[in-house]
């Protein structure tokens, strides 16, 4: 497993604990103590952002960097990847640190830090996908071009026989 | 694929039905069918029951070092349990029928973010470079 990956999926378990944590007070407190529901249903945002883009799209981005075909054995355009990683990353952080303190121009601030996080990781996922397709031609028509070669020299040897 | 990702898999696609058919329910044509707490309900079912279900099972499957399924059949107890008790809960604490509902949807949380929890706890080590 790649170190990208480890550092990404376990800043996604971070954010799985955090928000999970934070959805159970959501659910179960209000009910219980009713004048304490208006107070933290100002954290409601704050969980969907750990928990749907923190937790979901962080380890599946993780996963992808994993799991995606290599080409040549190698994961190409790795330092962009990584850039977007710790952009997503921190524009979870920003984004949680933001709708926390109520909003504003740090919650504005850490979506788009997200946005670049997750375009940084599609310019990798393109680079990536378009260098092993064209590797794979290759070692396709490399593949084909020694059978050919081997039935020819199967056929020339049964002539001579 | 281990026995307790097959059942992570396959309730997760259960949620999912439930999911899309709370949302034809609210989507009926008169302001569909008036069930409070409807809203929550069907996002946690897709949330929770689908996405994050569907996810922890197949993370067990892929990650290396996997050990015994027990851990995460106590994850598959706690999470699927605490989501079926708030479906029932949520509404029928929302509709103010009394009774011990308050008391169940904390019972709800408590499960969900232990079953979390656990997870976190059994992944954490198998996330390693290799």
């Amino acid at each position: 497993m790649p170190r990208l990956t480890v550092w990404t999926v376990r800043a996604s378990l971070v954010c799985l604990v955090l928000g999970a944590l934070l959805g159970a007070a959501l659910l179960a407190v209000p009910p219980l103590d009713p004048p304490v529901a208006a107070s933290l249903a100002r954290l409601a945002p704050v969980h969907v952002e750990l928990l749907l883009v923190g937790w979901l799209v962080q380890l599946a981005l993780g996963v992808a960097y994993w799991i995606l075909p290599r080409a040549g054995g190698r994961r190409p355009a790795a330092r962009v990847a990584g850039s977007g990683a710790a952009a997503l990353a921190s524009g979870v952080g920003c984004a949680a640190a933001g709708a926390l303190a109520g909003g504003g121009w740090v919650v504005v601030a850490g979506r788009s830090l997200e946005v670049v996080g997750a375009a940084l990781f599609g310019v990798h996922v393109t680079v990536r996908l378009s260098t092993w397709k064209r590797l794979d031609a290759r070692r396709r028509r490399e593949a084909s071009e020694l059978a050919e070669v081997g039935r020819g020299q199967e056929g020339g040897g049964g002539t001579d026989a | 694929m281990p026995p307790v990702s097959r059942a992570f898999v396959r309730t997760a696609l259960g949620c999912l039905a439930l999911g899309l058919a709370v949302g034809v329910l609210g989507a009926l044509p008169g302001g569909g069918v008036h069930l409070p707490a409807l809203e929550p309900v069907r996002v946690h079912l897709l949330v929770v029951g689908w996405l994050t279900g569907l996810v922890v099972g197949i993370a067990h499957w892929l990650f290396p070092a996997r050990g015994r399924d027990r851990p995460l059949w106590a994850v598959y107890a706690l999470l699927y349990g605490g989501l079926g008790l708030r479906i029932v809960a949520e509404p029928a604490r929302a509709a103010g029928t009394g009774g011990p509902w308050a008391a169940l949807l904390a019972l709800s949380a408590l499960a969900q973010s232990a079953a979390l929890l656990a997870f976190a706890a059994v992944l954490w080590p198998r996330a390693r470079g290799s």
